[in-house]
Formats: structure tokens, C-alpha cells, sequence
């Protein structure tokens, strides 16, 4: 097994807000990757600098062999790495099957016909269920079926790494079954898998491991069952500063 | 290949085959009356307006390409235009050339010119979005109207140029001009149109939508916008050089007119922004009743104020525009129509179906 995409000692800030410190973790080819942790723990801004959106202020960042620090949105698309957003972003005045097309020029000329061939566009829909409203603008859908508009969109293109920002948030328990089965079925298939998310049954559900962040480093890694029983883990998610107070009262002050 | 699933979703009424005839014999028809026009109407103060008319359907269609597709709102293509106009007045003088009906082949000259001239202007303006890039457009604008009456070795300042005025008959004298019109707006419209159909007519459209997620999935966002601000330009270039050449003369203010700037985009809203058809409709109700307004008040403030009128009106009670919200109504209608028609229910659970259709229908009939 080899780390399809690594991240190594990146640092971030925006202004005085140190948003990811030294912050290192890998993700293994053919793996789901959960990304957990508290809110406001950076897992969103190492998305942006995975994906280029954001830059990262020293680090690196490894597709495969490849160094892609610093690449743009188009070229990390270009590698075969896609994404999707925290706050679902689709293209709302477009038809579903308009927003899938969107990305065709994205992918080699070579496999372009066969990517987006009407039937597979078709299937794509198929795929998450919407095939009915394949005529619908994407506007008109609900927050849930929306994430799996952009979902389906990003798989058009055929990535080898599916970056998803907490896929579960904010959708109804049906869908988020529909969305795990998904994933599963296209890791099944070889795409690897990096997960945000809150939804703590979702997560260890998918998961093969799991990463835990807290202000701005991976302070645990390693499997579900493991990560969870972990101290450190519970104490970032229960909250350190009581529990600190209760340990360190002799502490000078 | 059939497939099964994709005969499930609830298929655009607007687009099946009967539709796609229907709406290709209405173009043949409208292109067969535009070339017929000036046969028919003889009278040169019916046919200047005609040919003014075809110039904004040009002008607005080439503004929608660009601000209407990719939802950049250019309000400085006035800047294209007067480059087109004063390109064609320098190059008919620098080359003595005579007057006539090959003065025209300038034309797409002065086109590329304008494209030109829209590289530098869209790499600076194209640098910032949505508020700004109205500001930077209108600015840029401005900069290009002064240029206009300052570079005196070029554009002979507020003087003006003269242009060769053709020798054609007063019968036939502005049919040529209306025919050069309708070629280049026949250009723009099928233009605009392939654009919309083509992959990266869906790009400017992503962006419109969501230009990061577009970028994101792998749109050269920043190269599209360019080029088809360049496109967007030699259309309008085109409609100035022949402008000049109508008008005869070209000075500074009527060249680079703000005016132009908000009528080619208020005729792409009153018409629908985003649309094919839109900047024609827009075009073909606003450039005849402000010519008319114009000749029946002298003056023009009146039609100033009539315009403001009009683009609050759009905004208020079309802010989608005259061709979306036809087009929805009559989709409506249709939907309605079918639900009446058809026996066999497109899906198995009919009955339910059914049922829900049933006081829809009802509510359509009353319509």
C-alpha cells in the first residue's frame, strides 16, 4: 500500500489565527479516510490547500510521487483529485445533467466521449437516485439531494481521490445511508476517500481509519476502533479545560 | 442506445422534436421577413430604423455572450464599439479607399481590431468580479472616450472624422446599410447561439453559477472569460464600423456613448439575460420606440426618462425577462395539455399520479 495523497508539516494562517500547525497525516490508496474533529480545528482549510484553493504558508503536499504544493483548483482536478464543499455548491440555474457536464472539458480529450456519454451522464443520476429530476434545475433541489448532485459531478470525472467535506451535514438519515452506500460501493470500485465529518456513526461506519484533528495538527491516527478509545481524542471532544484544571491545580500561575 | 431510467424524468416540453421543427421554422420565417424588410418598406426613415435596430440586436447579442453567459456585467462595451468605428474611419482614409459597397469588407476588420483591443481590457477588468468589474468596465470606458478626444493623430479629436459617403441611390442608399446590419447580427445570433450549445457555452454558464466550483472541476475559468470577451468584442466592433460608416462623420461622444452601454444590457434583461432569443426581442421593441420617441420629441430626454421607466419595470415585474417568462408559461400550458391528453400516464404508479395531476389541470384550463 502507498500514500495516494500525503500532507506534511503544513502551517496556516489567516491574520493572527493560526488555522493548521505542522499539521501531517497520508492517506493510503483504496482507503476511506475519515478527516474528524472538533469545529474550528482546521479540517476545512487543509481541504482548501489540498485542493488548491487555499495556500498553504509552508508544507507540502504529495499526490502519488508528485509535489503539488501550491497547484491551482484546475490542476489538482487535472491529477485526478475531486472535491466537494462544506456548504453544498452547485451550479443552481443548470439542469442535473447540465451540472455534471459541466466538469467534461476537465478530463483528457482521449476520454472525454466515453466519460460523458449521454448514457453514463444518465447512469451517474442513476446512481444517486435522481434520475428523475435529471431535468430539474439544480436550485429547485433539497440541501441533501443537492450533495449528491455535486457528488455525482465530481465522479463524472472519474477521480482517483474523492475529497468530501462532511457529506452527511445537515441531510435527512435516509439520504445519509444512500451517501454511505455510495461511498462504499465506489471504494469498492478503487477511488480512494478522504471524509470530513461531525456524523460520528457515518464516519465509523466508512471509515477504514481515522484522523483527529484539533487546532490545526493531527494529534491521533489510525483505525476507527482504536481512534475512538483514544484520551487525547476524547479529551479534544469532551473539552480539555475543565479536565486540565482538574489535573494541573498546582500549576504556577 | 434506449434507456429505460432517463424515460422516468419529467422531459422539457420546450425541447422534444415537434418543438425543435416549430422553433426552426419561426427563425426561417423571421430571417425571410429581415431580408424582405427593405424591399417591402421603402420609406429611408422606416429602413434607418430598421438598420439601427438590426445594429442593437447585433451589439446586445454580443453583450449577452459575454455578461449574460458567464454573469459579468460589462457596462463599457461602448469601448469595442467606438474602436470598431474610429478602426474603420482611420483605415478607409489611410488606404483612399473609394465608396461603396466593398468599404464593407473593412468591416470584420475592424471587428478583429476591437478583439484586439479587448485583450488588454479584459486582462485588467477581468482581474476583479461582480461589483468591481462593473466599475472597472465603466471606468475603462470613460479612459477610452477621453483617449478618443485627446489622441488627436488618430481620431482628430472632437472635430471628427469624415468618412467617404457612398453615391447610391436615395431608394436603395440605406438598404445596403441595412443589409450589412442584418449580417452582422445574423453573425452575433448564430454565435451566441452555438456558444450556448457547446461545452464551453456550459462553462460561462458554471461560472455564472459558481466560478470556484467551476475552477475546482477544471475550467480555465479566467481563459474562457477572456475569450469570449474577445469574441463579445469583434461582434461589436463589427455593428460600430458599420455605424461609421452609415453615419458618415464620427465624433468622440457618439463613438464612445454611455448611452450604448446600458441599452445593449437593458435590451438583454427586457428580453431575457442568459438567452439566445433574448437581446433580439429586447432589441427589436426598445431600438424602434426610442428612434421613434427620438424623431416624434425632439430632444431625446424624453425617451432618457422612458428608458429608466422601462428598466425598473423589467426589474420589478420580469426580472427573468419576456422570453424565460413566456417560455415558462407556455411550458405550464403544455404540461397542462399533455397531463389532459395523454391516456397512458408516463410512470407505473399511476394512480397516484393521477390523482395529483387532476386539479392542476383544472387550475390550468382556468388560466
Amino acid at each position: 500500500m502507498t500514500a495516494l495523497l500525503e500532507v506534511s508539516e503544513i502551517e496556516k494562517h489567516f491574520g493572527g489565527l493560526q488555522a493548521v500547525t505542522n499539521c501531517s497525516f497520508a492517506v493510503e490508496e483504496g482507503t476511506v479516510t475519515g478527516l474528524i474533529g472538533p469545529n474550528g480545528s482546521g479540517k476545512t482549510t487543509i481541504f482548501n490547500v489540498i485542493t488548491g484553493y487555499v495556500q498553504a504558508d509552508s508544507g507540502t503536499v504529495r499526490i502519488g510521487d508528485r509535489d503539488v504544493t501550491g497547484t491551482g483548483p484546475g490542476g489538482i482536478c487535472a491529477l485526478g483529485l475531486g472535491r466537494t464543499f462544506q456548504l453544498t455548491r452547485v451550479f443552481a440555474r443548470l439542469t442535473l445533467l447540465e451540472n455534471i457536464r459541466v466538469g467534461s472539458r476537465g478530463v483528457p480529450r482521449a476520454k472525454r466521449k466515453e466519460l460523458y456519454s449521454s448514457q453514463r451522464c444518465h447512469e451517474l443520476l442513476d446512481f444517486v437516485g435522481l434520475t428523475r429530476l435529471a431535468n430539474e434545475q439544480a436550485g429547485s433541489l433539497s440541501y441533501g439531494q443537492r450533495k449528491l448532485v455535486e457528488l455525482a459531478t465530481v465522479l463524472a470525472q472519474e477521480p482517483r481521490v474523492v475529497l468530501l467535506d462532511e457529506p452527511a451535514g445537515g441531510i435527512n438519515p435516509t439520504l445519509i445511508g444512500q451517501m454511505a452506500d455510495r461511498i462504499r460501493e465506489l471504494n469498492r470500485q478503487g477511488v480512494t476517500f478522504l471524509v470530513v465529518e461531525h456524523n460520528m456513526e457515518f464516519v465509523m461506519g466508512i471509515c477504514d481509519s481515522v484522523a483527529v484533528m484539533e487546532r490545526g495538527s493531527v494529534i491521533a491516527f489510525g483505525k476507527p476502533e482504536e481512534v475512538r478509545n483514544d484520551p487525547r481524542v476524547l479529551d479534544a471532544y469532551l473539552g480539555g479545560a475543565v479536565d486540565d484544571e482538574l489535573t494541573q491545580p498546582e500549576e504556577p500561575r | 442506445m434506449a434507456q429505460p431510467e432517463s424515460a422516468q424524468a419529467a422531459a422539457d416540453p420546450l425541447n422534444t422534436s415537434m418543438m425543435r421543427n416549430s422553433r426552426r421554422s419561426i427563425v426561417l420565417a423571421a430571417l425571410a421577413i429581415a431580408v424582405a424588410f427593405p424591399f417591402v418598406f421603402t420609406n429611408p426613415a422606416v429602413t434607418s430604423i430598421a438598420m439601427f435596430t438590426l445594429l442593437f440586436v447585433g451589439a446586445s447579442s454580443a453583450w449577452n455572450m459575454f455578461s449574460g453567459y458567464t454573469g459579468y456585467m460589462a457596462l463599457g462595451n461602448a469601448v469595442f464599439y467606438g474602436s470598431g468605428a474610429y478602426f474603420f474611419a482611420n483605415i478607409t482614409d489611410h488606404l483612399h479607399m473609394k465608396s461603396g459597397v466593398g468599404l464593407f469588407a473593412m468591416v470584420p476588420l475592424a471587428g478583429l481590431f476591437a478583439g484586439l483591443v479587448a485583450l488588454p481590457v479584459g486582462w485588467l477588468a477581468l482581474r476583479t468580479r461582480r461589483h468591481t468589474f462593473v466599475v472597472i468596465t465603466i471606468a475603462i470606458f470613460f479612459i477610452f472616450q477621453l483617449l478618443a478626444y485627446n489622441l488627436t493623430a488618430i481620431t482628430n479629436g472632437s472635430s471628427g472624422m469624415q468618412l467617404p459617403i457612398p453615391h447610391w441611390g436615395p431608394r436603395t442608399y440605406n438598404t445596403y446599410f441595412y443589409m450589412a446590419a442584418l449580417v452582422v447580427a445574423v453573425i452575433a445570433i448564430v454565435v451566441s447561439w452555438g456558444l450556448r450549445r457547446s461545452s464551453f457555452g456550459l462553462e460561462l454558464l458554471a461560472i455564472r453559477d459558481d466560478e470556484d466550483r467551476a475552477e475546482g472541476l477544471g475550467v480555465k475559468t479566467t481563459r474562457n472569460k477572456l475569450a469570449t470577451l474577445v469574441l463579445a468584442a469583434i461582434m461589436t466592433g463589427m455593428c460600430g464600423a458599420v455605424y461609421a460608416y452609415y453615419l458618415g462623420s464620427i465624433y468622440p461622444p457618439f463613438a464612445f456613448e454611455a448611452i450604448f452601454d446600458i441599452t445593449i444590457a437593458l435590451m438583454a434583461f427586457l428580453g431575457g439575460l442568459g438567452t439566445v432569443a433574448g437581446p433580439v426581442v429586447g432589441a427589436l421593441i426598445i431600438e424602434p420606440m426610442q428612434q421613434y420617441l427620438t424623431l416624434r420629441f425632439t430632444g431625446g430626454g424624453l425617451s432618457l426618462i422612458l428608458f429608466g421607466a422601462l428598466f425598473l419595470i423589467v426589474i420589478r415585474f420580469l426580472p427573468e425577462g419576456i422570453v424565460p417568462s413566456l417560455g415558462g408559461l407556455l411550458r405550464k400550458r403544455l404540461r397542462a395539455k399533455a397531463a389532459v391528453h395523454s391516456s397512458a400516464p408516463p410512470t407505473p404508479p399511476s394512480g397516484a399520479r393521477v390523482a395529483t395531476t387532476g386539479p392542476e389541470v383544472s387550475g390550468g384550463a382556468m388560466r
